[in-house]
């Protein structure tokens, strides 16, 4: 029975996303001219410098954080049947949220995101490049896209774009840039006493010890006497001096936590999450473009409220000191900090079995939260119906979020990226239809 | 989704216990063929035709006057040959054994032994798993049964010697499912199954034409799209199981299709048209099929195509030696479209086995082949390289479709034939992400990146100071002279300089620490040395 039950659901969820595959895709084309019904020029003098992208991966039940609806009957709620109001007159969010319900007015709620689809890797692969699916070109994430276009700008040693602590398994994030555009991702445990970031801090090994091994790899460099003026050996030089430079030098600091207070550290939260938080905050103040936090474990099909009950006090935690810390220290104005998953969850909780009380997939209606960097705080933008289960005012789909914050990154969404063998081809891939696209969010971007 | 139900993967498991028992069973019936091909091998004309094609090189390169490289040693022969068409580095005994042995016929014999091997078949479904874009999820969505059922008959297909067009005939005229038809996955991988999508991936592969191309009024590659619009898909009552088939109450929309060359094909009613373009596709008059394919595999071997890139062919892009390519093409016909004897033409010449070590006059030639052109090793090799050296594996994972599959324990990268089982190491080097076909989706450039995980990471020092084979060698090499030694043969696959050996012994006495870590920090230092990661 469970087989055939989840057979059947498969097939719904298949079955939907392509139909809806099939309408988008049949209209999309590769943007020329035209572009969306807010276009806006690009930003002469950008606001935002950075990204902290809080990357909730498997998808979070937005009906249990940021869009509650307490009317919508205990099939729906489930236990959360009420929900706080925010120091913002007018906005309530999710009782499991009390730290951010104190600061509403320093991020906005987009509760009417939207793109439809119900498979993990599809999903990721649109809100992580804002690209619509489909043609034949594998578009970059959105960190990889600033990375390239800040490449000629951003001068520091760190990476440029970072994910903390692992990148996306679901697509490749460099799209067609290729590899080097990749995200670093640091590995390792942030929340350790020592914070071991691949390539870069090795605790392993003393300082002396890094310095004696360089010497005997340098006295072993045979092969290029062999081949002197060969283009790729420079090239290597070139890059194990600057990763020296690196290993042994001052920037790795900033992943030494044991830097900041301890006080600081525990109000993020001594955990994955918290403590990525906190990392990204000292990475911005590097200078450092995009920084991906990829938080597991929202793919809630069981257990879902036990898993909610855990996982929303350390994110509520970590995202209102980030969000908190950011500004004290004057680096929210020029630091966007966005924080959602793939899709949300269905609305209306699944009791029977296998699920046990779960919410599934859901690409139809979802929230993100934004801050800082351009964005207004205080707001919220859309809305779903009574149970959450449709958008019905002002849609919000990843193109549009996307566009918004390469704006706000003052990079110009009409510039092309250089695809390996179609040519320059346009930044976003997006449908042609003009319903399924909701515009920039110039009501919550500073001009 | 993350749902604990041995159920979905039952099929998967079925499949994967039918999968050694067929591999073995088939195995066996097939070490007779081996035999044969081993004799068609060693035809009286082999040396004229090897001749041949140096003499075709060495033409061109007297025209501009220019002198190519001495042969390269054994110890980069044995060590070249293995990547080029194994993927793996020799063991530090097989590079032992031969770089000792004085027979002036062992590059020969090593050439025919490892065109023989399980390596050379995986090394080529990696390849082709390429081109075919086989992957499980996103954007291709083959799904993991198909996959397999697809690598499968991929691997049967080359260890077998199945014939080009024979393996071409069987991919393109496939009906059925895509659990048990493997070749109905060309039709199925891609996000959006137009027949026009369809056509531009053929031309793309086996005419080596790329779809944006402007051509020249004859050479225009055409719209091909007719000849896949009778395909149809449907589900099945089993999960994921989808039925391609070719409908031939489909009439056709036009009543001939301009082909690339010039000629024209007919499109007869109640006919499937896939096998009118299959017969032209594989007939010998046909100007591309073959001269494509064994371009593709001069560069698999040389890391440059006599037409370069080897997915562009055109008039604007001429072969940089014709003669050469027209040389390889007519061997490969009179060789009845035979890839393995391709293989073995090749690595046979004087021209794979020059050094790479250039001299004045070749210096800055690019594409007429006077030297061996170095490349970074492959995510894959250099992966499963370090693996070797430390024997300490990766563990691969599908997490299509959950809950998760793990591979055995001493799977290599070269053997993952699902392009969505991956490791963010291996992206990190550049492993093709199977969305689209062309050959410089695998991209061999090294980054900062790179060299970073290399030198520092957790990953790389871990398995050198955790491994055992290491602990071993060090305890059972009897004196620092032969550990170096080993070391040396272990990872550069050759034997040290006695300067080498003079500067690592100073290092070891200066360090205090144990013996242990001395042997990790000289493995260590020569992972991270140029030779260990470029092939050359």
């Amino acid at each position: 029975m469970n087989k055939q039950y989840f057979n059947n659901i498969h097939v719904q969820i298949k079955r939907l996303e392509f139909l809806y595959r099939c309408a988008l895709v049949s209209a999309a084309f590769l943007l020329g001219s035209s572009f969306g019904v807010n276009a806006a020029q690009p930003v002469e003098k950008p606001h935002a410098k950075s990204v902290i992208f809080i990357y909730l991966d498997g998808g979070p039940a937005q009906t249990d954080m940021f869009d509650p609806k307490p009317k919508a009957g205990k099939d729906y709620t489930g236990p959360y049947v009420k929900p706080i109001a925010t120091n913002v007159a007018g906005i309530e969010i999710g009782e499991k949220l009390p730290l951010l319900a104190k600061i509403a007015d320093k991020y906005s709620i987009i509760r009417s995101m939207t793109h439809g689809i119900n498979g993990h890797e599809t999903a990721s692969y649109v809100m992580e490049t804002g690209s619509l699916p489909g043609g034949r070109v594998v578009y970059p994430s959105m960190g990889a896209v600033i990375a390239f276009k800040k490449e000629s700008t951003y001068t520091g040693s760190i990476p440029s774009y970072i994910s903390l602590t692992v990148g996306s398994s679901r697509f490749n994030e460099a799209g067609f840039l290729g590899p080097q555009y990749k995200s670093f991702a640091t590995g390792g445990a942030p929340e350790a006493a020592q914070f071991s970031v691949e390539g870069i801090v090795n605790n392993a090994y003393t300082d002396e010890q890094l310095h004696n091994r360089q010497k005997l790899l340098n006295s072993l460099d045979h092969f290029s006497s062999l081949m002197p003026g060969n283009a790729q050996l420079d090239e290597m030089d070139k890059y194990q001096k600057q990763a020296y430079s690196l290993i042994l030098g001052e920037d790795r600091k900033v992943f030494n936590l044991n830097e900041e207070g301890d006080s600081l550290r525990n109000h993020y939260g001594r955990n994955r999450l918290g403590q990525s938080c906190l990392i990204a905050r000292r990475l911005v103040q590097k200078g450092v473009l995009f920084v991906m936090v990829r938080n597991t474990g929202w793919d809630t099909h069981k257990e879902h409220f036990e898993r909610m009950n855990e996982k929303l006090p350390e994110l509520d935690q970590a995202l209102s000191a980030l969000l908190t810390d950011l500004s004290d220290k004057g680096l929210l104005d020029q630091t966007i900090v966005i924080c959602g998953g793939e899709f949300g969850r269905t609305p209306k909780i699944l009791f029977e079995p296998p699920w046990n009380g779960g919410r599934n997939h859901f690409g139809a209606a979802f929230s993100y939260l934004v801050a800082g960097g351009g964005f207004i705080g205080g707001k919220v933008v859309g809305a779903t119906d009574a149970k959450g289960e449709k958008v019905i005012e002002r849609p919000v789909y990843p193109w549009d979020f996307a566009e918004s914050i390469y704006t706000l990154m003052g990079i110009d969404t009409k510039s092309t990226l250089p695809h390996p063998t179609e040519g320059n081809i346009p930044m976003l891939y997006l449908p042609q239809d003009k319903d399924k696209r909701g515009g920039m969010l110039t009501e919550i971007m500073k001009q | 989704m993350r749902v604990p139900y041995d159920l979905f993967n039952t099929n998967y498991f079925r499949m994967k216990k039918l999968n050694v028992f067929m591999l073995t069973s088939l195995l066996i019936l097939a070490l007779p063929l081996f035999a044969q091909n081993q004799k068609a091998f060693t035809a009286h004309d082999f040396p004229n035709a090897v001749s041949r094609l140096d003499a075709c090189v060495e033409n061109s390169l007297k025209e501009k006057g220019i002198i190519p490289s001495e042969s390269c040693s054994d110890e980069t022969f044995i060590r070249r040959l293995s990547l080029d068409i194994t993927g793996r580095m020799p063991t530090a005994n097989d590079a032992r054994k031969f770089i000792q042995t004085k027979d002036p016929e062992k590059r020969g014999k090593l050439i025919d032994s490892l065109l023989q091997s399980d390596g050379f078949v995986e090394f080529q479904v990696l390849k082709w798993g390429d081109l075919l874009r086989c992957k499980s999820e996103f954007p291709s969505n083959l799904w993991p049964n198909a996959v397999q059922a697809y690598t499968r008959w991929m691997k049967e297909s080359i260890r077998d010697d199945k014939s080009y067009d024979q393996f071409v005939r069987e991919l393109l005229i496939s009906s059925g499912s895509n659990f048990r038809s493997a070749g109905v996955n060309f039709y199925r991988a891609f996000q959006d199954r137009t027949p026009k999508n369809i056509a531009e991936s053929f031309a793309l592969i086996f005419l080596g034409m790329r779809p944006d191309t402007k051509y020249g009024d004859n050479k225009t590659p055409g719209d091909l799209s007719p000849f896949f619009s009778q395909l149809k898909y449907k589900k099945s009552e089993e999960w994921k199981e989808e039925l391609v088939y070719n409908d031939r109450d489909v009439l056709p929309l036009v009543n001939s299709v301009s082909m690339p060359g010039g000629s024209k094909v007919a499109l007869k009613s109640q006919t499937d048209f896939r096998i009118a373009l299959v017969d032209w596709l594989t007939d010998k008059q046909n100007p591309y099929f073959a001269k494509v394919m064994a371009n593709r595999v001069w560069f698999w071997l040389m890391g440059r195509g006599i037409v370069n890139e080897p997915d562009d062919f055109k008039e604007s892009n001429p072969p940089s030696n014709p003669e050469l390519l027209s040389f390889l093409e007519q061997e490969f016909k009179d060789h009845n479209y035979d890839v393995r004897y391709l293989f073995r033409l090749i690595l046979n010449s004087r021209t794979y086995q020059r050094s790479s070590i250039v001299n004045e006059s070749n210096h800055a030639d690019e594409g007429l082949f006077s030297h061996y052109r170095i490349h970074r090793l492959t995510a894959e090799q250099l992966i499963d390289a370090i693996c070797d050296i430390t024997d300490v594996y990766e563990i691969y994972s599908s997490r299509v479709p959950e809950p998760f599959t793990f591979l055995p324990k001493d799977t290599r990268a070269v053997q993952l034939e699902d392009g969505t089982i991956s490791t963010p190491v291996l992206e990190m080097f550049g492993r093709p992400s199977r969305d689209i076909s062309y050959e410089s989706d695998r991209n061999n450039n090294l980054t900062m990146k790179q060299v970073l995980f290399l030198l520092n990471s957790a990953q790389i020092t871990d398995k050198i100071n955790k491994s055992k084979k290491l602990k071993l060698l060090t305890d059972q090499s009897g004196s620092r002279e032969k550990l170096i030694s080993e070391v040396y043969l272990l990872v550069l696959n050759r034997f040290p300089l006695q300067s080498e050996t003079a500067t690592i012994l100073t290092y070891f006495s200066n360090n205090k620490k144990d013996k242990y870590q001395n042997t990790s920090d000289l493995v260590w230092a020569l992972i991270n040395t140029k030779e260990f990661l470029f092939n050359h």
